[in-house]
């Protein structure tokens, strides 16, 4: 009767599955809720990739993804009640992912961050643009390109910053950001619109050729 | 109309969240004005380049890893939770100890507070420490009132100097 009722959530842009809650998933969450471990271990199974994406994104590092996808899912597990709607299960984890990780970015504050092509640590890995290169003289050009944005994003304030990943790298709505951080949509436009001026502002001359 | 800059729509423009009317004013201005037209390239490219952004793909044996990780720090909260709920949590020797220190204390405090209570309340308040109960009555004055007649003065400073001539001249009366 439920999964009648639940809608497929998924939205898709430039084809793209960004983020959706089958009615499979619902069911799971609806089971989690009720006590069934099994669920939560298919649950994390369906999420993990998702929270350490978004997580390596915000933070840059594979140690510090790691840190926010293990305590995304202890906190998820240990708050499972407070969800009161099954079918928000993707914002709810979302946002535990996102204000652990905001966490972590005050926290490192000040510390000095290894750029993705600096990075030593043993089987670390770098954030990729994922675009269809010809030349090697593109691929430098889009190498340099990324790490202008990385750093001039690592330099918003952690809620623009957020706002800025969640909305145009993971491709969520504006409604689904709001949920997510806990905001009127129209902070969340405003903190879109704010990052994106001061990035295009910094990469000016980039973003031109 | 045509001539003024659309910098403020430009956001929701590659967002695509202006109506087909304001969309098409975006247009026709960004054709004559230079500064607009590449605002809004840049902001087009800056939104294509972040789209394109990927996190890397740590591989499935780190997920695998990943999931064991959670379902033992689970676990463990699961096992803590019934701990919890099952059986009464042990006390330890020293914390014994306190306890029963803390109840014999409790029994003194009670014990000297009911007999300077009682006595209090008898119209004896001579405590071992009288001198300092003295000084205490005399700065607050106490509802109940005191055989000794020095404490039932006022202090010297709230007394008049009327009422002082009046007693002066009853003494000399």
């Amino acid at each position: 009767m439920f999964a009648q009722k639940s809608k497929r959530f998924v939205t898709l842009i430039d084809g793209r599955d960004i983020i959706g809650m089958t009615e499979e998933t619902t069911a799971l969450v609806l089971l989690f809720q009720k006590g069934d471990r099994k669920a939560f271990t298919k649950l994390v199974k369906i999420f993990r990739q998702r929270v350490y994406g978004l997580a390596f994104k915000m933070l840059k590092n594979h140690i510090d993804a790691d840190e926010v996808a293990q305590e995304t899912f202890v906190r998820v597990y240990k708050r499972i009640g407070q969800l009161k709607s099954p079918v928000h299960f993707d914002s709810f984890i979302y946002r535990i992912a996102s204000n652990y990780a905001i966490d972590l970015i005050r926290k490192r504050k000040g510390r000095i961050v290894a750029m993705p092509e600096e990075s030593e640590l043993p089987g670390s890995v770098q954030l990729t643009l994922a675009t269809k290169v010809t030349s090697p003289e593109k691929v430098l050009e889009n190498k340099q390109l990324l790490q202008a944005i990385v750093k001039a994003a690592e330099e918003l304030p952690p809620r623009q910053q957020t706002t800025l990943i969640l909305h145009d790298i993971e491709g969520l709505s504006k409604e689904e950001v709001a949920r997510i951080m806990n905001c009127p949509e129209a902070t969340v436009r405003s903190n879109l619109h704010i990052a994106r001026n001061k990035l295009k502002k910094k990469l000016a001359k980039l973003l031109t050729s | 109309m045509m001539d003024r800059h659309t910098s403020h729509l430009h956001n929701d423009y590659v967002d695509g969240l202006l109506s087909e009317k304001q969309a098409s004013e975006v247009d026709n201005h960004a054709d004559s004005c230079e500064k607009c037209r590449e605002d809004l390239n840049q902001l087009r490219n800056l939104k294509d380049r972040l789209a394109a952004i990927d996190a890397p793909d740590p591989g499935l044996e780190y997920f695998e890893r990943l999931s064991e990780k959670v379902a033992e720090r689970t676990h463990s909260i699961t096992n803590e939770s019934n701990s919890k709920s099952v059986n009464i949590k042990p006390v330890s020797a020293s914390q014994a100890v306190l306890k029963t220190l803390i109840r014999v204390a409790a029994a003194i405090t009670l014990l000297f507070g009911s007999f300077y209570a009682s006595d209090f309340l008898s119209g004896n308040n001579q405590s071992p420490n009288s001198d300092n109960w003295a000084v205490l009555e005399y700065n607050i004055p106490d509802p109940i009132a005191l055989p000794d007649s020095e404490h039932q003065q006022p202090p010297p400073s709230a007394v008049d100097e009327e009422s002082i001539d009046k007693e002066d001249s009853d003494t000399e009366n």
